[in-house]
């Protein structure tokens, strides 16, 4: 797998903490919903680092779209966050991974659980469930810490129908009207809007490495096999 | 004689100088003046595109690279009248940390600071001028890059170009960057202990952590050099030398692994690990050691490639055989020294 | 802390020496016998070399180190290697 050369085609604020990078990049070969890309800068000196980044836009989207996370003392999402503009370059590899990945050829029900950034490769999933008109039940729990942290919140309301369902969770603070879910992902909510463990739905998490462990091991408390539960850590600080 | 401040004009006649094709050439005729280990003994076989000065070991410093340089410049035509030095001097950087070898080899270069100039730095190397002189601070072998895409305005880790004391390939690093091959255990200190043994698995020394907490300690300040590049000046640690831990220890052993909670190994002659050169450091920072960087206890070895400083280490297994460790059994060198680049076989 | 990702996350780095996507492929820990897709080991990414564990009992399976144009696999961790059809991951 070669390193292929991105331009940044258009920046988009999505949180205060995240953007959407739209890029052109010649030669991409088409990819699958919830893989990833590894991103490398290099600096004048030669001096490289590299990152992972889930792909956030479904399969034959006209560019590709990374959604990025500050973290603030990191290395390359700030750059990629707030110094990095319109024309800029970088190179990416990818798409990358055969395993956290949804392609809709079967009808089981699909269960997406994230935190924070880890929302992204799920948003690619929701939106590739839309445009290829599955008939799967789907169903996005997405947790964040308060209402402006909910990324690409508009689009998957907007996304919602019979047969996708959204489920936001803000753990840290909520409005007083907030008719979603107040506190953390735990088995009672899983329970309640998920499938019984019967219908052996496919499960994914993904998110920060403590969110998936709890997530994960909550599913499995309920019931579900593991071999239906796909993970995607993304760290100690998320990604 | 105090050193000589260096004019503008002398600065950009030297910029000048080294910007056309004919300096290029010209550069050949440094290149061979210097001290010829096997490094630099490499890049002559190879096609330069860069302006190089391999500055490397202690022989290049002090003296020998002033003189070294001074004669062969003296056979080559300047298009300026300023008179050459006699010294050079390291360049640029913060202060060094007093008695790190930086400040050693600064203080026999210089009788007071010399601060030089960065003219230009591209992306291998950078020039300064020092006293008149320029002097290549870093340098890359003259491989043929494929050139990876700079990403315009990146700038990563804070970090500063080696200055000519730290090994070759290394920079510095405000931080202390953290590199696992594994979870951090968790260990307590009532059921840790440290031990010695011998190829049948004999213990030949146990200490319980209060034991170990009691042999004598010492302070010391060393630099740390990380085989993926990042280097440390001036660490401080505290913690029990290994000639102690060996001292009571009749052996015929040559070499030693050291092994961790966790299954970590890495090997080491024996010889590397005596005579003042290592140490089982318990305090970094005049702090205890944090988990991550390998407390509650780490072998500390700092002449050699920081991999081999194992951390939470729990014993020292004596062997009559070398038995590559964790790392040295899939491509990293077996021995590891920085100073000569043995990052991996072959080296 | 455990800094560890799933193994999905090396496929990247895997990806440059299989000619199919390793991570799909099932692994049987050589220490323990448990087996699982190398997807769903344990990922170890900010070494001086890449680092997979098994999920079960945190032996090493698969450790690679990378210098320009070379490479070594130390596979010695697992025990057999199950590879289903051309797994390629695009």
């Amino acid at each position: 797998m070669r390193w292929l050369v991105a331009t940044i085609a258009e920046t988009v604020p999505e949180t205060i903490r995240t953007v959407t990078l739209r890029l052109d990049v010649p030669d991409w070969p088409s990819h699958r919903a919830g893989q990833h890309v590894d991103v490398r800068l290099t600096a004048e000196d030669g001096y490289s680092a590299q990152r992972s980044y889930s792909i956030a836009s479904p399969p034959g989207s006209e560019r590709l779209e990374l959604t990025v996370e500050r973290i603030d003392d990191g290395e390359v999402s700030p750059y990629l966050t707030t110094e990095a503009d319109v024309g800029d370059q970088f190179e990416l590899r990818g798409p990358i991974g055969g395993w956290f990945v949804w392609d809709g050829t079967d009808t089981a029900p699909v269960l997406l659980v994230g935190g924070g950034s880890g929302v992204v490769p799920l948003r690619a999933i929701v939106r590739h469930h839309a445009a290829s008109g599955s008939t799967a039940a789907m169903h996005l729990v997405y947790s964040a810490r308060t209402l402006g942290d909910v990324i690409y919140r508009r689009e998957l309301e907007a996304l919602v129908d019979p047969r996708r369902a959204l489920t936001v969770a803000l753990t840290r603070e909520s409005p007083p009207d907030w008719a979603g879910h107040r506190g953390r992902v735990d088995a009672g909510l899983l329970a309640e809007v998920g499938w019984p463990p019967s219908v052996q739905p496919h499960c994914y998490v993904c998110g920060p490495t403590a969110f998936v462990e709890s997530v994960a091991g909550a599913l499995v408390g309920l019931g579900h096999q593991p071999g239906r539960i796909r993970t995607e850590r993304f760290g100690p600080t998320g990604g | 004689m105090g050193p000589a401040r260096s004019s503008d004009d002398v600065i950009n006649c030297y910029v000048r100088m080294f910007s056309t094709r004919d300096s290029l050439r010209g550069s050949f005729g440094w290149y061979w003046a210097l001290d010829t280990t096997s490094q630099n003994a490499q890049r002559k076989s190879r096609r330069l595109t860069m302006l190089v000065l391999a500055i490397g070991g202690d022989a290049s410093f002090g003296q020998n690279v002033g003189d070294a340089v001074t004669a062969v410049a003296d056979d080559r035509p300047r298009p300026h009248t300023a008179a050459a030095p006699r010294r050079c001097v390291p360049t640029l950087g913060p202060a060094a940390p007093p008695g790190s070898r930086r400040a050693q080899a600064v203080n026999a270069l210089t009788p007071a600071t010399g601060a030089g100039r960065l003219i230009e730095s591209t992306r291998t190397q950078s020039i300064a001028v020092v006293e008149g002189w320029p002097y290549v601070v870093s340098c890359r072998s003259g491989e043929e890059p494929r050139m990876p895409v700079v990403s315009r305005g990146f700038r990563g880790r804070r970090r500063q170009p080696g200055v000519g004391l730290v090994p070759p390939g290394q920079y510095l690093v405000d931080d202390f960057p953290v590199l696992s091959a594994g979870p951090t255990p968790d260990v307590a200190l009532e059921n840790w202990d440290l031990t010695v043994v011998d190829e049948s698995g004999a213990v030949l020394a146990l200490w319980d952590w209060g034991e170990f907490r009691a042999l004598p300690a010492e302070d010391v300040m060393v630099d740390i050099h990380c085989v993926t590049k990042w280097s440390k000046l001036g660490t401080r640690w505290q913690g029990v030398s290994v000639d102690t831990i060996l001292g009571g220890i009749d052996t015929a052993a040559e070499f030693a692994v050291a092994f961790s909670d966790g299954g970590y190994t890495t090997n080491l002659p024996l010889v590397d690990v005596l005579d003042g050169q290592a140490w089982v450091a318990y305090r970094f920072d005049d702090e205890d050691l944090e988990p991550e960087h390998g407390g509650p206890a780490r072998l500390l070895v700092p002449h050699l490639y920081f991999w081999k400083s194992a951390k939470w280490l729990r014993g020292l297994r004596l062997t009559s055989e070398d038995e590559p460790g964790f790392w040295e059994s899939v491509g990293y060198h077996n021995y590891g020294d920085p100073w000569r680049e043995q990052r991996y076989w072959g080296d | 802390m455990d800094t560890s990702l799933d193994g999905n996350a090396a496929a990247g780095a895997l990806g440059d020496l299989f000619s199919f996507d390793v991570t799909m492929a099932v692994s049987t820990c050589a220490s323990c016998g448990d087996g699982r897709p190398v997807a769903e080991l344990r990922a170890y990414m900010d070494a001086p070399g890449l680092v997979l564990r098994c999920a079960s009992c945190g032996v090493a399976q698969l450790r690679l180190v990378r210098s320009g144009d070379r490479a070594w696999l130390d596979l010695r961790g697992m025990q057999v290697l199950e590879i289903h059809g051309a797994t390629s991951a695009a």
